[in-house]
């Protein structure tokens, strides 16, 4: 993420419009991770606000160790999940996203053949009974081209923390899915 | 367990569908941001403002009600640094006999070996010409630091 280094650099010497051009950029990838465990778009909408808001203020703190993109993910999580834990939408966000997608009627919704959907839908009552972190945690761990160095560091986990941590949410999962 | 995996692609990509409908916020941000910047940055003027009023306010206020506190306060504060003054001059003038004394005997010792000639002229300099030294090395020492720390390259 090289090519952010020049806007980050003149976001430090005060130009707000190279910030605006690093939210424009990514502003989708934050709203796709903060909307996994919001309840409403609205709410992730201003949870996406609120993780920039934060970035600017924390910006100068950015070493480049990690890459920009990485950085403000661990942002995000951090935010989402203060968010999740003061408004305690947790609880219903499952029912609330159900709806929300039910509604929207994507293609996607429709080439769904029944039997698939009744699993899908166990699947969202299991993740949403997840506790925030580890929803984040799984979330992160399939999203697209995350490596596992980066899902630890967005998480403030060790690397092995992490797997291990992974691992025993996805047997969760997986028993919980699986017929008795 | 592919079930997950794909259960959390299709969940991703209802959600970026939902992303792609959201208007860029760059710019509203950017305007947020510049209004709150200006906000705090009259709040702190005015803080700093009202602060100093009431600090010189206070302090008008205090030194005329403590009067003859005040002018005794000043005048230990007179006494002490002159006599600070003085213990200084003192020292100065200590030191700069004692170098003179110094350089006219390395002037008497010239002509013997150098070495001898140096050691003889060190170990017969006053303790007041060491702090001077020590205290010379020290502050260089310190600069020396300061400034490779200061225009050390970033790894």
């Amino acid at each position: 993420m090289t090519q952010d280094i020049p806007n980050i650099q003149k976001t430090l010497s005060g130009d707000t419009r190279a910030y605006g051009a690093l939210v424009d950029k990514y502003q989708s990838l934050i709203f796709v991770l903060v909307r996994g465990i919001c309840k409403t778009t609205a709410d992730a909408q201003e949870v996406t606000q609120d993780v920039f808001l934060k970035a600017y203020e924390q910006l100068h703190t950015f070493k480049g160790t990690a890459s920009f993109r990485t950085w403000l993910y661990r942002i995000a999580y951090n935010t989402a999940i203060s968010h999740v834990r003061k408004t305690k939408s947790r609880g219903k966000a499952g029912d609330a996203y159900m709806q929300e997608v039910m509604h929207t009627g994507s293609p996607l919704e429709e080439e769904r053949d029944t039997e698939r959907e009744a699993q899908y839908e166990t699947l969202r009552q299991l993740v949403d009974e997840l506790p925030p972190s580890d929803r984040m945690l799984i979330e992160l761990y399939y999203y697209k081209e995350m490596k596992m160095d980066e899902v630890a560091y967005i998480c403030g986990l060790t690397q092995s923390n992490a797997k291990v941590r992974i691992f025993r949410i996805r047997q969760k999962l997986q028993e919980a899915m699986s017929p008795s | 367990m592919d079930t997950l995996r794909d259960f959390f692609e299709d969940k991703r990509r209802e959600t970026e569908q939902e992303a792609v409908l959201i208007p860029p916020m760059g710019a509203q941000l950017a305007a947020m941001i510049e209004t709150r910047q200006i906000a705090r940055r009259k709040h702190d003027l005015y803080w700093w403002i009202a602060g100093g009023l009431v600090f010189v306010l206070g302090a008008i206020g205090a030194g005329l009600y403590f009067r003859t506190y005040v002018a005794a306060f000043f005048e230990r504060i007179a006494e002490i640094v002159v006599q600070i003054i003085g213990n200084i001059t003192d020292y100065l003038k200590i030191t700069g006999t004692s170098l003179a004394a110094g350089l006219s005997g390395a002037r008497e010792t010239a002509g013997s070996g150098f070495i001898e000639k140096a050691t003889a002229e060190v170990s017969g300099w006053p303790v007041q010409v060491w702090y001077v030294v020590f205290l010379v090395g020290g502050v260089a020492l310190l600069l020396g630091v300061d400034r490779l720390v200061r225009h050390r390259k970033p790894a």
